[in-house]
């Protein structure tokens, strides 16, 4: 059995409290959780808001996000225990071996700067291409992603293109560097339900593609079912179930796992109209800016 | 409900309490006469004299007292003018709307665009200096910054959409306006008057300060120190007691504020 | 033509028509309010029939709009007008007084800036804790103190107490720059630390703002160095807004200048205003009016421009 390119074992994260009007404490958000990951298949990490998913995520590059600490637990990536590696040994592992696709591209775009500059920043920083070869895998990448016009698109600001296309551009610049391991963290959350199919597409044959290993966050059953090999289920910092697509989904075992699950089909109870109608609308007219309503 | 206020606010509050105990009753507790000379010039502190005699041998402890009674008298005259003429003319304008609103706003946009103290030596280059007219001009100026923020809480639509979903529950208007608006208008305004009366405590004290404030033999804080400024360079720190008084209730009104604004900042104005 | 050029003409625009009706109400509050120039110069000794002579001889009888163009037109010429008091030319006056105002402003500009944008990262990076807690505390007690109050603090313990610096600035034009600099210390001091306190707040605002920004935990986890994420990620971003906090402030040094002036008896436009208005000078109080007036709206203006400049999106539009 080939050896996990990502072990994660026992992983306890914590983070500090403010109550108003009490003392500040610290707890623990997440409870030790492990899993393993081979090199390209993706992981899905699915669960409501809150259940740690994008702090699991973020933990696979020794981040905590807003004060969050790694309090316990070990994460191999590569053969080494990343919560135990040197600051400066962390910094070459993020960008080049692991990369990060966040929930909101049009935030994490810098507004000052184009955005083949920012693409290819982290490939040509970690010593991976050439600031002409970035570049031409940019432009292929983005031509992959779907986006219009290739070559000229990396040329505009962030603010000059829509949310959409900042995600696959997001995406781009996750696997420009050619990383080893890319954590996409609901990347299509923030999008109208037509342009997330599209960008879902976009990332599954990306992944399929360049064969990186991923872990894929969502709440969206739905959507983790398409993309991913593995699955995860998450409840409040614990891991509810864990196995591949098609147990989770088809033969669930835990109560939880099957109540997400049934969501997709919900029983409906068909309720007879009465005779009496409760609303009439006749001549309905309504004006905007004039504020003259005429209801009758 | 007392056990709630943090420390620092209470702070503030009993200062600001003693503040304004003494100026209101400054002829009781003020030991010797406003105007009453009773020593040497510029005698330092002693069991008499708690502070010392300021520049022609008045007590100074006595001059502070009655100096805080003007200045917060001032002050407190000012911002409620300020608040009465600024909250008003807000709100009508929010409420007008249309050009009413347009010619209030821009003559607001005006009279902001030029710094007070300049707006203030030009007016009192004009008219004679009086406790009255000072007032009225540093009310009706400061009056500018109340007028934006009383307009911009009256407009926020948050206020707005209280005022929908009360109407749509069938309330009257005048009931919407007390339970709805008020309660939460009320907050950022009650702090702004905190921030505004520290503006006129400083504003009054430069202005005397200048000459063009509150004409001797009546004292007030801004005047003292003209009055004793020339001790400076002997080593007389007679003119340095305003500064103690004035930090003092200038810091404790605004623990105060941030309290008060701390409550509530769902509604524009707060500081968040 | 790119709009940020349109922009800006506006605002320019718009920097121009308020100036101008500044002049209007200063020259208009001069009109309005009892008591004018001829009441001025006879002061106690009026009689109706002397004010009246006065006011006919002075040209003030004429209507009010005939006056202001005579003396708008003037100052765009730059002639103020005669002072009622000693009769001297007003622009002549003006002209030394102000630019030694603008010295002691350009000097105190130069040392407060940069300590705020310094303090201002500073407390930031040890956000909460004691540098910024303290920064916090000494900004908040300096603001709660009316500035000459601070002017007679550090001259008191300073000038008095240790020797160092003077009470009085004098600065005329036989000094060498250093003797100047060394007269003005403890005026720039003073300055410094009442627009620190405004200025300080603010930049550390500004610069939270943009430390907190999604793009920088993506630079973060792009792996690039500390020094990196700040000069090529936040940095570009925060030029804007510290910029903007930086010319609104100097806006409100103009002001302060007034006051620290006439405590430390510096001969600058301040003193000049303030003398003006005790003795009711109307042509020099309606000439200074304006003059700070104009430095004040050119200053804010100038901020809303450089903003405008320092937008990403402004600058390369859809």
């Amino acid at each position: 059995m080939t050896e996990a390119f990502v072990k994660v074992r026992d992983l306890k994260i914590g983070a500090t409290v403010y109550p108003p009007g009490e003392k500040p404490h610290d707890i623990e958000i997440v409870h030790g959780v492990s899993f393993d990951l081979q090199k390209g298949k993706v992981l899905g990490l699915i669960g409501e808001s809150g259940a740690g998913k994008s702090t699991i995520g973020l933990a696979s590059m020794a981040y905590g996000r807003g004060g969050v600490e790694l309090t316990g637990g070990e994460v191999w990536v590569n053969g080494r225990d990343i919560l135990k590696t040197s600051k400066g040994d962390l910094r070459a592992l993020r960008g080049g071996e692991v990369t990060y696709v966040s929930q909101s591209a049009a935030a994490s775009f810098n507004p000052a700067k184009q955005i083949l500059e920012q693409v290819t920043e982290a490939a040509i920083r970690h010593g991976k291409f050439t600031k002409a070869e970035a570049e031409a895998r940019a432009i292929v990448l983005f031509e992959k992603l779907g986006l219009p016009e290739p070559e000229r698109i990396g040329r505009r600001y962030p603010h000059q293109v829509s949310g959409g296309q900042l995600q696959r551009c997001m995406t781009a610049l996750a696997l420009c560097p050619e990383p080893d391991l890319v954590v996409f963290d609901e990347p299509t959350t923030a999008l109208d339900v037509t342009t997330q199919i599209d960008v879902l597409m976009a990332i599954k044959e990306a992944i399929r593609d360049t064969g990186v290993a991923a872990l894929y966050i969502t709440h969206d059953l739905a959507v983790v079912a398409q993309v991913s090999d593995d699955i995860m289920v998450l409840k409040m910092g614990e891991m509810v179930e864990y196995g591949s697509v098609d147990q989770i989904i088809n033969a669930p075992q835990e109560e939880y796992t099957r109540a997400l699950v049934s969501v997709r089909s919900i029983d409906h109870e068909e309720k007879q109209p009465t005779s009496e109608p409760v609303l009439i609308c006749e001549n309905l007219r309504e004006h905007n800016g004039a504020l003259q309503r005429h209801e009758v | 409900m007392i056990k709630n206020i943090p420390l620092s606010a209470l702070i503030g509050l009993m200062i600001t309490g003693v503040y304004f105990f003494v100026a209101i009753f400054a002829g009781f507790v003020a030991p010797y006469g406003m105007a009453e000379i009773v020593g040497d010039v510029w005698e330092p502190a002693s069991a008499e004299h708690l502070l010392g005699t300021d520049n022609i041998g008045r007590d100074l402890l006595t001059r502070m007292i009655y100096g805080g009674q003007t200045t917060i008298f001032i002050a407190t005259a000012g911002t409620i003018l300020s608040f009465v003429t600024g909250s008003t003319l807000g709100f009508l304008a929010a409420v007008l709307g249309g050009w009413a609103d347009q010619l209030l706003s821009r003559l607001v946009d005006l009279l902001m665009a030029i710094p007070s103290l300049i707006l203030a030596l030009v007016i009192l280059a004009m008219v004679p200096v009086t406790v009255p007219v000072l007032i009225l001009v540093m009310g009706l100026l400061d009056a500018t910054r109340v007028f934006r923020l009383a307009r911009s809480v009256a407009v926020d639509i948050n206020v707005m959409e209280y005022v929908e979903a009360a109407s749509l529950r069938g309330e009257g208007r005048l009931w919407v306006i007390f339970r709805e608006i008020l309660p939460n208008a009320l907050s950022p305004l009650v702090a702004e008057l905190g921030l505004r009366f520290i503006f006129m405590v400083l504003f009054i004290s430069t202005l005397s300060f200048l000459g063009l404030g509150v004409q001797p033999p009546l004292a007030d804080w801004g005047g003292i120190v003209k009055e004793n400024k020339d001790g400076i360079i002997y080593g007389i720190g007679a003119a340095l007691y305003p500064a103690i008084a004035i930090a003092t209730l200038a810091i404790s009104v605004n623990l105060v504020a941030d309290w008060v604004l701390n409550r509530t900042t769902s509604l524009k104005g707060g500081r968040g | 033509m790119h709009p940020i050029i349109k922009l800006i003409a506006q605002r320019f625009t718009l920097g121009i028509l308020l100036l101008v009706a500044a002049s209007v109400l200063i020259f208009g509050l001069t009109e309005a309010l009892p008591g004018d120039a001829a009441q001025a110069v006879l002061g106690q000794a009026a009689t109706p029939e002397s004010l009246a002579n006065l006011r006919e001889e002075m040209g003030l009888n004429r209507p009010a709009t005939t006056r202001y163009f005579e003396w708008f037109g003037g100052i765009l010429h730059g002639d103020m007008g005669v002072s009622i008091i000693n009769r001297l030319d007003i622009a002549e006056s003006v002209g030394k007084r102000l630019g030694n105002t603008l010295f002691l402003a350009f000097w105190a500009a130069i040392v407060s800036v940069p300590l705020a944008i310094f303090l201002g990262l500073l407390a930031v990076r040890y956000r909460n804790r004691w540098p910024d807690k303290l920064i916090s505390g000494v900004t908040l007690t300096t603001i709660s103190i009316p500035e000459f109050l601070i002017g007679y603090v550090l001259v008191y313990f300073l000038a008095v107490k240790l020797g160092f610096g003077s009470a009085l600035a004098m600065i005329n034009d036989d000094m060498s720059l250093w003797q100047k600099l060394q007269s003005i210390v403890l005026p720039v001091m003073v300055l410094t630390l009442v627009v620190l306190a405004h200025m300080m707040r603010m930049t550390r605002a500004a610069i939270l703002n943009v430390m907190q920004s999604a793009y920088i935990e993506t630079a973060e986890l792009k792996g690039l160095s500390v020094f990196n994420v700040i000069a090529k990620h936040a940095f570009p971003n925060a030029v804007s807004p510290i910029v903007n906090v930086v010319m609104l402030n100097l806006a409100y040094l103009v002001v302060g200048v007034v006051v620290i002036e006439v405590v430390f008896v510096y001969p600058g436009m301040g003193q000049f205003l303030v003398d003006a208005v005790t003795k009711r000078d109307v042509p020099v109080v309606l000439a200074c009016g304006v003059i700070f007036a104009a430095i004040y709206i050119g200053l804010n203006m100038l901020a809303d421009i450089i903003s405008i400049l320092a937008n990403p999106r402004l600058r390369h539009p859809k």
